[in-house]
């Protein structure tokens, strides 16, 4: 319901110790400008979110369209995405941030379309059930 | 419900065409459509299963499921007690502003009408800010003073309680209203009366004062109860983090992905009818007040000398207001300089910072303020017209059927801005008006929502306005609108304006139709502030709720200088 990037601020404004979903890069801007906190990797595994990138089919101007994607999947804006966003990259030239766990050490958790597709309903009505929003 | 100022026939022209006929239809029309078609999209939705067959399916679904069931309970528990919250402090502070000589009489009415102009949601964020349990100001400040543990909280603003608070911090203003007005109308010569006769001021208070404001104060108890079971913005922000729902939250999810629309109009349904028969309710018990206005020659009203109770009395006033007002408005400046939002600001935490982001990087910022003035003046101009003519036409008993068009202006006050945005949504999204994801559905709902009380509005400055001058005009042989627009324009100028501001601060504040309605391009201030709220950015809400605020303020400081000169003006030809 509310969006992820809220954990991580509760954190800075003191209002929550520990947030167990919420993204990672806020709690790195965070650690990086020198807060108190520290991201922990569960050993269960943790979910990676997929930041999707395409041009629609009746995008206005498609070759414009065509330039950014070329330019975001270039070493250097992966590896601002990476400096700045605190994001993940998966290109080969793209390097990890030293003080960062680097994502090769951590144990990622795949994402089940199917499942999600059969079963989203009945997690959601469960997860309704368990936190009553 | 319409009382006429005169019964002075209304002269017809015999020769010539007179435009307004047709010019009366058509805003007829326009008001059928405004809330006649959303209305009857929602009742089709609400009775119909996804393959379009009649079904009561939906509603079953609502009472069965706890799911959908406990949020009606929960919205019940939260009205009724927000409800008796604000008479219990808004008919006593009436009272001492209308009928005591407590000092600051005109300040404290100015200050309850900044809470009553403060957007709910906003204070609700500002109250996050005052009484989250472990980064709440005034817990910090509990902890500190107490020297309680660092784990342990005063205040919880997540909560129920929290929630009913708030609530009612933003809803009591309207009780007051209610009453103090009462009481100013009320003559003080039946107090005079019960004191001649001997009777106490107690005395007279509980058989002469009281019974004459319990109709006020049992009418602003409705509308706090509608208001409480109505709003989306607070109940948003601290009951969804508190882990339950209310009836608006729990629509306002049903749209969230993926859809149910059938059952979000289901659920629209029940506060929908709840709110006609409260403002039934509402009407006859003002209805009853006729006999409180009693006898030709009014005095003034009798003041109470409150002798040395009368600075304990403004204190608790003050006290009172605290709760909307200060704290609030203090919390939401300190987060608008503080590098952190919930440290206070020092000379180490002291940040432009915030103000920089808001205005220069978020972009978001220019389009919502964009969009928020264009809509507000829009629905400023387009609801003044509207409740100009409509209002015209019922005073002036112009056409035939003018009741008709008196009830219609009047009904939206029946729908809650989350059922209308619902409405909207189902009208608006298809052939032949697709209108989603433009700004004119938008403008359609404000225009919608504001129109009860703007048509009020105008619908007494017409009273005042005394037909006479208009026949004479008509006698000399000026159609209808040359003498609406010679004669009655000019001396109806200042209310106008006043309606124009208080539909433009409507705007602004609105939340619940908003958030059904907008899309990325259509994105107003208020649904950005709630946008960065589910994202956690307090500093940037404080500012943008600032600025929401300080554009308010300008617009009824503006508005109050405009009938204070019309007032002296009107003094001078009396």
């Amino acid at each position: 319901m509310q969006s992820a990037a809220d954990p991580p601020k509760k954190i800075a404004l003191g209002e929550r110790a520990v947030q167990a979903d919420g993204v990672e890069y806020i709690i790195f801007a965070e650690k990086e400008s020198g807060q108190p906190v520290e991201p922990v990797y569960a050993t269960e595994g943790t979910p990676l979110i997929v930041g999707p990138n395409g041009v629609f089919k009746a995008a206005p101007n498609p070759n414009a369209a065509r330039l950014f994607q070329s330019f975001c999947f270039r070493p250097e804006c992966q590896q601002l995405c990476i400096n700045i966003g605190g994001l993940r990259s998966a290109h080969p030239q793209a390097k990890e941030k030293p003080g960062r766990t680097p994502l090769s050490q951590i144990k990622l958790m795949k994402d089940d379309p199917a499942a999600v597709l059969k079963q989203g309903e009945e997690l959601k009505a469960h997860y309704v059930k368990l936190f009553h929003v | 419900m319409t009382t006429l100022a005169s019964t002075a026939p209304v002269a017809r022209r015999r020769f010539g065409f007179d435009l307004s006929k047709p010019v009366l239809l058509a805003f007829a029309l326009i008001l059928c459509g405004l809330i006649v078609m959303p209305l009857s999209w929602l009742v089709y939705y609400a009775f119909t299963d996804k393959s379009g067959a009649f079904t009561v399916g939906n509603f079953y679904r609502l009472v069965s499921d706890a799911a959908y069931f406990d949020p009606l309970l929960t919205t019940f528990a939260l009205a009724t007690l927000s409800a008796l919250i604000c008479c219990a402090v808004a008919a006593p502070m009436g009272w001492l502003v209308a009928r005591t000589d407590m000092p600051l009489r005109r300040t404290v009415r100015i200050l309850v009408t900044a809470s009553f102009v403060t957007p709910p949601f906003l204070g609700a964020i500002a109250w996050e800010l005052l009484a989250a349990p472990n980064s709440g100001l005034l817990n910090q400040l509990y902890r500190e003073i107490t020297g309680a543990p660092p784990d342990s909280h005063l205040l919880n603003i997540y909560s129920f309680a929290g929630l009913v608070f708030v609530i009612s911090c933003y809803t009591f203003p309207y009780v007051f209203v209610l009453v103090a007005n009462a009481l100013d109308r009320t003559p003080g010569d039946l107090e005079d009366a019960s004191a001649i006769l001997g009777g106490s001021t107690w005395d007279t208070a509980r058989r002469i004062t009281i019974p004459l404001a319990l109709p006020a104060v049992l009418a602003g108890a409705l509308v706090a109860f509608l208001q409480a079971m109505t709003l989306f913005g607070s109940p948003a922000i601290l009951a969804m983090p508190a882990g339950f729902h209310t009836i608006t939250t729990k629509i306002w999810s049903l749209f969230q992905f993926p859809p149910k629309p059938e059952l979000a109009a289901a659920a629209s349904l029940p506060l929908l009818v709840l709110t006609v028969m409260l403002l039934r309710a509402e009407q006859m018990v003002l209805g009853r007040r006729g006999y409180s206005v009693v006898g030709g020659k009014n005095s003034e009203p009798r003041i109470v000398r409150l002798g040395g109770w009368r600075w304990v009395m403004l204190a608790a006033a003050l006290a009172v207001l605290m709760c909307p007002v200060f704290l609030p408005y203090f919390a939401l400046l300190n987060a608008s300089f503080s590098k952190i939002a919930s440290h206070l600001v020092s000379p180490g935490n002291f940040t432009v910072q915030n103000l920089h982001f808001v205005f220069f990087e978020l972009s978001a910022t220019p389009l919502a303020l964009r969009n928020t003035f264009i809509l507000g003046i829009m629905a400023a101009t387009c609801g003044t017209i509207l409740a100009l003519v409509i209002s015209y036409v019922t005073t002036r008993k112009a056409v035939s059927g003018y009741r008709a068009l008196g009830f219609l202006a009047t009904a939206p006050a029946a729908i809650p801005g989350i059922v209308l945005g619902v409405g909207l949504f189902f009208t608006y999204t298809r052939p032949p008006f697709v209108l989603y994801g433009t700004l004119w559905i938008l403008l359609i709902a404000f225009v919608t929502l504001a129109m009860p009380a703007a048509y009020q509005q105008m619908q007494s400055a017409f009273r005042s306005v005394h037909p006479e001058l208009e026949d004479a005009s008509r006698i000399l042989g000026a159609t209808r609108l040359r003498a609406l627009w010679q004669i009655t324009a000019p001396l109806l100028r200042t209310s106008v304006i006043a309606t124009w501001c208080f539909i433009f601060v409507g705007v602004i504040r609105e939340l619940s139709a908003a958030i059904m309605l907008f899309t990325s391009e259509t994105k107003v201030l208020s649904v950005l502030i709630y946008d960065l709220n589910e994202s956690g950015d307090l500093a940037a809400i404080s500012v943008l709720g600032l600025l929401m605020l300080v554009i308010t303020f300008s617009v009824v400081a503006l508005a109050n200088s405009l009938r204070g000169r019309n007032a002296r003006r009107n003094v001078a030809i009396g």
